[in-house]
């Protein structure tokens, strides 16, 4: 399977998801039933766009057109948010008084795409001189789009993303005083 | 009587459709739906399956659908074994087939033509989509030159899957109870065999092969 074919793998599937929930809704009177398939085609939809909206700031980012809009966070207040977003739990240790010199925005959308693995997840934000380190334990993060994006918006903050292809993720990033 | 069908896609959405298309079927019945290899062997173990719809891609660490179908053919010989994805590519189905599927079908194929898929397995007769090239298909089934997999020794599929699974050279060790070195010496040959240069490849290589 080529780097094309994995992009296809990753954009067909919530296109035949759509599909698949398209011919239900279209072959059934029952309500329940109808509430259940467009809900699950607006949520393909969703998803769907996400990926190729992921694309777009990926292939932005790599050709330099990217503009990031920095302020000061609080990195455990992004990171807490990151996680309470996600739909299972994750065991988190964070550290108070990280800073960072963010787009709060579009690096909490990178945290995102690296807590997307199914399953338990353990999280540390922790400070290490002049970086503030993410590190995340768990299922193998597979390669994929959503982990290009957050390798790619992680860079363009000067920091550094390793571990793809593993069971443990590194974020590492300079440290705003 | 009822067919027993277990439904193995990590897509939830996905997943939930299959099973609401099954219930059009009255002489189905779904004993299971789960989002793993790990999940549809336990299963496995403990019910009759006459029918699994087996997803090609499946989460890293637990086996794609190609080592699933060749360990549910092991564990229920008389199983069934539909292969499921959104890829077209012969080799990918070829894979399935050469593991022991039945047949073959697209996700981007009506629900009809995946109903129709279920039973023309169901009754014991390979089924292809129709718009892939059955001859190639079977052709690379058939074929007697070894897939990337094939070229693995049993001892090395084992470490291969661990180390996909996310676990160090110690940790391999210490679940086959084998030496660091020897863990190391089968690393460095299934590296060699499936010319990859690190485990970050041998992930991608394993998720690429519905290993």
């Amino acid at each position: 399977m080529s780097d094309l074919d994995q992009l296809l793998h990753e954009l067909l599937t919530p296109l035949s998801t759509l599909l698949l929930w398209e011919e239900i809704l279209r072959t059934t009177d029952e309500p329940v039933r109808q509430a259940e398939a467009i809900a699950a085609i607006r949520a393909s939809a969703q998803l769907q766009a996400r990926l190729i909206g992921d694309m777009r700031e990926l292939d932005r980012a790599r050709r330099g057109a990217l503009e990031l809009a920095p302020t000061r966070v609080a990195a455990d207040e992004l990171v807490s948010a990151a996680i309470a977003r996600r739909r299972e739990p994750v065991r988190a240790t964070l550290a108070r008084d990280a800073w960072l010199h963010a787009d709060a925005p579009r690096l909490g959308r990178a945290l995102d795409r690296l807590l997307e693995p199914p399953g338990e997840l353990a999280l540390e934000l922790a400070v290490d001189g002049e970086h503030v380190v993410v590190a995340l334990r768990g299922a193998p993060f597979a390669p994929a789009i959503g982990h290009a994006f957050a390798r790619a918006i992680v860079e363009l903050h000067g920091g550094t993303l390793s571990g793809t292809g593993t069971s443990a993720v590194e974020i590492r990033l300079p440290r705003s005083t | 009587m009822l067919s027993q069908v277990l439904v193995v896609d990590d897509h939830p959405l996905f997943r939930e459709g299959i099973c609401r298309l099954l219930e059009r079927d009255p002489r189905l019945s779904v004993v299971g739906e789960v989002g793993s290899a790990a999940e549809a062997l336990s299963i496995a173990r403990t019910r009759a399956v006459d029918l699994a719809i087996i997803d090609l891609v499946l989460p890293i660490g637990s086996g794609g659908g190609v080592t699933l179908t060749q360990r549910l053919k092991q564990a229920q010989p008389r199983c069934r074994v539909l292969g499921l994805s959104v890829h077209d590519d012969p080799t990918h189905v070829a894979a399935m087939l050469r593991a022991g599927a039945d047949g073959f079908a697209f996700k981007t194929q009506m629900g009809a033509e995946i109903l129709d898929a279920i039973q023309t397995v169901l009754g014991a007769k390979r089924y292809l989509p129709p718009a892939i090239d059955a001859g190639q298909v079977m052709r690379l089934a058939t074929s007697r030159e070894a897939t990337p997999l094939e070229r693995l020794t049993q001892r090395e599929r084992e470490v291969f899957e661990l180390l996909v699974a996310g676990e160090s050279n110690e940790g391999v060790a210490a679940r086959l109870f084998i030496a660091r070195r020897t863990v190391e010496t089968h690393r460095q040959n299934i590296m060699k065999k499936l010319e990859v240069s690190s485990i970050a490849e041998l992930v991608r290589l394993s998720f690429q092969l519905g290993a």
